[in-house]
């Protein structure tokens, strides 16, 4: 078989095929579909930031507020550590937008292949960055905590507070099994989910941009 | 004529110049849940958004093919988050003009696409390419790879293709 007859016959798979495009419709439809998908990211990120402002407050009123001078530190962190969290979410969100159809096929493959792997590197690391700190910072909030008569501390909490041993040990161990159950999926993600992409991605960038193979 | 009139009718243009090109590459690439039309309709869609940023360094339709190609390669390795079935736009519609076409033609046709898929990724997205006509010096544009490597590969995977549809038309 000739080249030609083979691009002949590619040419009329589609031959018999009508595909009717009414662009004005379509135009619209797009632009609702752009305002949606612009609607859930901004509900997403107002949501995210929502929740570190929220818990930004909180620690600043306890730091403010509760005179034990461990949970005092602890709280100071948490805010830092908040903040730390937007920085690397906004960090990350540049890194997924910056993948473009309209960039040459090997090029965009390892573009994409790069985006995939600073997220699977993230997920692998998040115990040093997302699990940790916040559980370090637990770990010292709820030790610091003291009693209110020793430091003179007129609040509500008296009713609740000194709290034993044997209950900041039980608060711990549980913060223990979220966080270490947290570090857990976050590797399962990062091998189950990342790692076959950028692997099936660095086959086929390699088979595209080796030539050494068809010598 | 208003700005976004002009967008629009440059956007038709394109559609309409491209069309068979774009459902002939989605419907080698479509996997299930996904349908070619699925593939046509997110290429469209990705065109419309990039169609600003084309800078005129490439002709127009190598441009097009190489968003066709991203779309298609990033949905076949699921790259994407949601690889399901998109809602189908009203305004794209697909028909069958005439059944009028020869058996033999059509089962030719089954065992072209047949060997086109057995073959691997990388080669399928050059292949397709050159069987849209394109020249080797636009295939090396669509795809990032150097002229003479096109013409290296071609050699390969027209042997391949031939090996592979030559005992099935015989």
């Amino acid at each position: 078989m000739e080249d030609n007859e083979l691009k002949q016959l590619w040419s009329q798979s589609t031959s018999n095929v009508e595909i009717k495009v009414d662009v004005t419709t379509l135009v619209v439809e797009f632009e609702t579909k752009i305002t949606k998908m612009g609607q859930v990211i901004k509900t997403r990120d107002t949501r995210e930031y929502a929740a570190s402002l929220f818990g930004m407050v909180v620690f600043a009123y306890f730091l403010i507020e509760i005179p034990f001078p461990l949970t005092k530190i602890a709280s100071g962190l948490a805010i830092i550590w908040f903040g730390y969290v937007v920085f690397k979410i906004n960090k990350t969100k540049k890194l997924s937008s910056r993948v473009g159809a309209e960039l040459p096929v090997l090029a965009q493959l390892q573009l994409e292949k790069s985006a995939l792997l600073e997220q699977k590197n993230l997920l692998k690391t998040a115990a040093f960055w997302y699990v940790i700190p916040p559980f370090l910072m637990n770990l010292l909030w709820i030790t610091g905590l003291g009693s209110p008569v020793d430091y003179q501390w007129e609040t509500w909490a008296s009713a609740y507070l000194p709290i034993s041993t044997n209950t900041k040990l039980f608060c711990v161990l549980g913060l223990a099994v979220f966080y270490g159950f947290t570090i857990w999926i976050n590797l399962y993600a990062a091998k189950h989910k990342f790692e076959p992409l950028i692997k099936k991605t660095e086959i086929l960038e390699a088979h595209l941009g080796s030539i050494e193979q068809e010598k | 004529m208003t700005n976004k009139q002009q967008d629009t009718a440059y956007f038709q243009q394109v559609v309409e110049d491209n069309k068979h090109s774009i459902l002939r590459i989605c419907t080698m690439y479509a996997v299930a849940p996904l349908e070619p039309e699925d593939l046509f309709q997110d290429v469209l869609f990705q065109i419309w958004q990039s169609l600003n940023k084309f800078q005129g360094k490439s002709a127009l339709s190598t441009w097009v093919y190489r968003i066709t190609l991203n779309v298609c390669m990033k949905a076949k390795l699921k790259l994407e988050k949601t690889n399901n079935r998109t809602t189908p736009f009203d305004s794209i519609s697909f028909m069958q003009a005439s059944e009028t076409n020869e058996v033999v033609e059509n089962e030719k046709l089954e065992f072209l696409k047949h060997c086109i898929a057995a073959l691997e990724e990388s080669d399928k997205s050059i292949i397709v390419l050159f069987l849209e006509d394109l020249s080797y010096r636009d295939i090396a544009q669509t795809t990032g790879i150097s002229e003479n490597h096109v013409a290296v590969k071609m050699k390969r995977i027209r042997k391949k293709l031939l090996g592979c549809i030559t005992p099935k038309l015989t």
